[in-house]
Formats: structure tokens, C-alpha cells, sequence
């Protein structure tokens, strides 16, 4: 069957199966987008991302609106006949366990089961990512802060980049006071931003910065980012006049090539899905993997936080997880 | 109690006083901190006590900026749950021993977010003593017998208008303004009503409005004949 050959295949590239992939993205995702929702941005919208002064504005798709947001969420909250993608560990049921249960008796009801899974997979991966960019993109408020605190974070995913980021984030929020906001906007300037003329403790949080000899903004990697939202008919609105190839950004793209790739798939555009699949592999492959890791260790040194410490950890094994998890979506999709 | 403890005393007593100097425009919102805080109160009760007050006066502060100020001059503190104790004894034994900190994890394999039981906010022996100088009849009887006895006519035309009902800035304006007093040097209402403000005695919520403290300072002008 289908969804036992996903599991399977995942398991074979070394990644976590198909209950516990889904378990190495937390399950956060609602909350998080109603988070955003309530501090006044647009929730994550099921064709891409608009957060508040900082947004991407799709001017070819069709707008979906909170709709859509809502359909995102219905199908990243998984389908009733599958085991479920969101399901605990302990209740997740594994492929042999699956194939002999009745539940699904028929090949259609296989491929159904199979289709719904990829698309709530993809939605999860999606929403991972919204998150992902919100934080780098600005300080954390109160309603995010209040929405991290009621998500859920799995304490053993299979990547220790993961792990290690869960709980550290829950250690930080475990130790949350009443001016843990300000910590945060403080550490967020600290690292992000930087109150010093020495350029060696600010992590920028642009490609170009990392991946152009002098370390300067608006580089190669920021024209070949531009191309690649231009290549989906995005444009970035930007009030802040942050260039492109932002971490915040970039995370972001990836979330509106997966909620794209969700609706492809829902309408029966196969072959669309796989194209946005592709490009998303080709866009974390060329650029996010390609500077995420030493931003990532600057973080880490820099940081006054536990939680942007966390954050760095999080980002690299999530960028891992989805790495392996898409190849693994690629692949089904092609047979 | 020897010279040396009553120094200490002013001197701390002082330290609360700062606190108003330090954030200005916000005494109303500090005063209404330390009241409060003769009893225990969570972070959430005083946002609650704090918020309408902040509503109006346009600070650039926090609630949470402002409760950081008169914690580090002394006028209040904040004593942790023992929840919170415990959370922080945990993390501080991991630090000594070199050890990571493992947050609980649940029969379902996630960590547990933990929501400690809030502390509480409590008035220090200094936030004690300051209140009990009587901080805002202090300032109203430096205001009138000290920095501007002359105007006291003003004051109390002021806080007779506004006893009649909330005025808006012009009304406020016209009653100042029309006064002899305020002609040479010409003195507008603004001054006049902010000082009352600071005094405690008038507020502003989309109108000028008395106070309890107001109504109490218009009749002692009234009885004392203060002109």
C-alpha cells in the first residue's frame, strides 16, 4: 500500500517513519497560527504566508483568505481514515499493524488514505516553517509567546539537532517570568540586529552576509533568492526594507511552496505538486542548507537567551527533518 | 532604632521617591502599585489595577517596566511561589552539577510547558514607610504652601469646576485663564491642572476629573481659607 511504502521508504532514508515524522514536527501548529492570528497578522494562509508589516503578496493566486487558513488547518489536523499523522507515539500505528486492521479494506480507500496522508504532511511541514520564519523575522509578543507555551514538544524525534532544541525551548519556557518578553526582545536585538560596531557577535540574518566573501548584504545569493519567489509569482511586501534572502523569508517561501503544494494536490494536480515539492527541495538545498548551519552556530554563540540558543538548534534539525521527509514525499509522488 | 537605622530608613524611603522622578508622568500609576501592594498581589491583579491607569496617560512604559522600577528602588518585591522556587532550586542544582536540565515529559513522550503558580508583589518596609508619609499631601502642601502659594485662588477655582462634573481642556483653560492671577506671568490651565494631577487631586479619563484625594484638598482649602 501507499502510506506503508511512504513509512517504509522514510524509514529506509534513515529518517523517522511516518508517525514519528509527523512527531518530529511539534504540534504546534494551530496554536502557533492562531497565535498569529490573535496578535493581528494574517494567519497562515493556505496560499502562503502574510504576517503583519512583513508579508508575501501572491499576485497570481487566487486569494483563499481565512478560509483556506481554516482548510490548511482541517487537513493538517489529518485524515480520519489514517492512522493519524498527529497521532501520540504511543497510539501511532505502525505500517504491519495497519495492514491488519480492517479500516481499510479496499486499493481506493488505500490511495485515498495515502493521499490525505501526503497532504497532511505537507500542511504540518508547512505550518513548521510559518513558524520557523515568524521567529526570526521579529521579536516574539505576548500571544506567540503564549501560543509556544501551550504547543507540544516531542522529547525524542530521532534528531538530536531537534531534540536538543525542544528542550531547550521548553527548559527556557519552563522558566518563563512575567519579563520574559523583554528578555526576549532584547536578546532578539542583541543577536539579530546588533548594539555593537563588532560585526563578529551579530548573526545577520541574510545569505548574502554568509555566503559573499566580505560578508555584505545584497549579494549573489540575495538576486538568486529574488528570482526564485519571482519564479512563483511572489512578491515580497516589506516595510521594514529588509532584503530578501532574510532567514525570516526564506523559511516563509518554503511554507508557501508546501501550502501550494497542498492545494495541488487537492485539486488532483499531481504533477504541479511534485514541480512545487521539487523546487522547495532545490530552494532548502541551495541556499537554507546552505548558510542555516553557521548562522545557526552564531546564534548559538551569541545568544543571551536559551530561547534563540533553542531556536538555532531547531532550525537545523528541522531544516534536516525536511531534508530527508521530502525526498521521501518526492519519491511517493513520483511512482 | 540609632541614628545609623533611621538614615537607612530616610534614605531608602528616598529611594521610593526616586522612583517617581525616574518614569514621570507616571505617579499616578506607581501610587496605585504601592496601595495595592500592602496586599499580596499576583502580576495579573496588578495589570488589572494598572491597565485603565495606563490607558490614558500615554506612558512608554510597560506595566511590567513600571512594577522593574519600583522593584529596584525598593518600594515593592516580588516573592516567588513555591512552585517557582522549586523550578528555579532545579535549574540552579543542573548549573552546580554540570548537568542538563531535563524538563518533565508526559505518557505520551512530549515535554510538559509548566505553568508555576504566579508569586506575589509585596510592599517593602521603604514602600511601607513612603506611604505612610502621606507621599500625595506632601506634594499638594509643598504645591500651595511652598512652590506656589499665590495660585492657591486657582487651585481651588480648578477643583471646584471639576467638582461640578468632568471639564474638557478649554473649560479647564477658561477657568485658569480668567483668573488675574495667571495674567503677568501668564500661566495657562495645563500647568495648573497637571500640577493637580500630580498631586493626585484631578485625573484625565477623556475629561478632567476630581479625585477622592481632590474633593478632600477642596474642602481643606475651603475650611483653611487658603487664598
Amino acid at each position: 500500500m501507499e502510506n506503508e511504502a511512504m513509512a517504509a521508504n522514510m524509514q529506509s532514508q534513515g529518517v523517522a517513519g511516518e508517525d514519528e515524522t509527523c512527531m518530529a514536527t511539534p504540534d504546534f501548529a494551530s496554536e502557533a497560527e492562531q497565535g498569529l492570528t490573535d496578535e493581528g497578522m494574517a494567519c497562515a494562509k493556505a496560499q502562503g504566508l502574510a504576517s503583519g508589516n512583513v508579508a508575501f503578496v501572491e499576485s497570481q493566486v487566487a486569494a483563499g483568505g481565512d478560509e483556506s487558513c481554516d482548510e490548511a488547518r482541517d487537513l493538517a489536523d489529518g485524515c480520519a481514515m489514517c492512522a493519524g499523522a498527529q497521532a501520540p507515539a504511543g497510539e501511532a500505528v505502525t505500517p504491519e499493524e495497519d495492514s491488519s486492521t480492517n479500516a481499510v479494506e479496499d486499493a481506493d480507500s488505500d490511495e485515498f488514505c495515502a493521499h490525505e496522508e501526503l497532504v497532511s504532511l505537507l500542511a504540518q511541514q508547512a505550518a513548521g516553517y510559518e513558524l520557523l520564519g515568524r521567529l526570526f523575522q521579529r521579536e516574539v509578543d505576548a500571544g506567540l509567546l503564549r501560543s509556544l507555551c501551550e504547543g507540544r514538544y516531542p522529547a525524542h524525534t530521532g534528531n538530536d539537532h531537534l531534540d536538543e532544541g525542544y528542550r531547550g525551548l521548553v527548559v527556557f519556557l519552563n522558566h518563563r517570568g512575567e519579563r520574559t518578553g523583554t528578555e526576549l526582545n532584547v536578546d532578539y536585538l542583541h543577536v539579530f540586529i546588533g548594539n555593537t560596531q563588532d560585526t563578529s557577535h551579530v548573526a545577520y540574518p541574510y545569505e548574502s552576509v554568509y555566503t559573499s566573501p566580505d560578508r555584505l548584504l545584497m549579494q549573489d545569493a540575495r538576486d538568486a533568492v529574488l528570482a526564485a519567489y519571482r519564479s512563483e509569482m511572489i512578491t515580497l511586501v516589506n516595510e521594514h526594507n529588509e532584503p530578501e534572502d532574510h532567514m525570516g523569508f526564506e523559511l516563509a517561501f518554503c511554507a508557501v511552496l508546501l501550502r501550494r503544494a497542498v492545494e495541488a494536490l487537492t485539486a488532483g494536480n499531481t504533477a504541479r505538486a511534485i514541480e512545487l515539492v521539487e523546487k522547495e527541495r532545490a530552494f532548502v538545498r541551495d541556499h537554507l542548507g546552505v548558510w542555516a548551519p553557521e548562522f545557526a552556530a552564531d546564534v548559538k554563540r551569541i545568544a543571551q537567551t536559551g530561547f534563540y540558543r533553542a531556536l538555532a538548534d531547531i532550525l537545523l534539525g528541522y531544516l534536516e527533518v525536511d531534508t530527508a521527509t521530502m525526498e521521501a514525499v518526492a519519491a511517493e509522488l513520483g511512482e | 532604632m540609632d541614628n545609623v537605622d533611621v538614615l537607612e530608613r530616610l534614605h531608602s524611603v528616598a529611594r521610593v521617591a526616586d522612583a517617581f522622578e525616574a518614569v514621570p508622568g507616571n505617579q499616578r500609576v506607581l501610587m496605585a502599585v504601592l496601595q495595592a501592594c500592602r496586599e499580596p498581589q499576583t502580576s495579573e491583579e496588578l495589570d488589572a489595577i494598572m491597565a485603565p491607569i495606563l490607558e490614558n496617560n500615554r506612558s512608554v512604559h510597560s506595566a511590567v517596566e513600571l512594577r522593574k522600577v519600583l522593584e529596584d528602588h525598593g518600594g515593592i518585591r516580588y516573592v516567588k511561589s513555591d512552585e517557582e522556587e522549586l523550578a528555579e532550586a532545579k535549574m540552579r542544582d543542573a548549573e552546580e552539577n554540570g548537568e542538563v536540565e531535563i524538563p518533565e515529559i508526559d505518557d505520551e513522550g512530549f515535554y510538559v510547558v509548566s505553568t508555576p503558580a504566579p508569586g506575589a508583589w509585596q510592599l517593602t518596609e521603604a514602600g511601607q514607610a513612603y506611604l505612610d508619609g502621606d507621599p500625595v499631601g506632601a506634594y499638594a502642601r509643598d504645591l500651595l504652601e511652598t512652590r506656589e502659594p499665590q495660585y492657591a485662588p486657582v487651585y481651588r477655582e480648578l477643583l471646584e469646576l471639576l467638582s461640578e462634573g468632568p471639564a474638557t481642556k478649554q473649560e479647564v483653560d477658561k477657568v485658569a485663564e480668567s483668573n488675574p492671577l495667571t495674567a503677568e506671568p501668564r500661566m495657562y490651565g495645563g500647568h495648573f491642572v497637571g500640577e493637580l494631577e500630580k498631586a493626585g487631586a484631578a485625573e484625565w479619563d477623556g475629561a478632567w476629573a476630581i479625585t477622592e484625594y481632590g474633593r478632600t484638598l477642596l474642602a481643606e482649602l475651603a475650611a483653611t481659607g487658603r487664598e
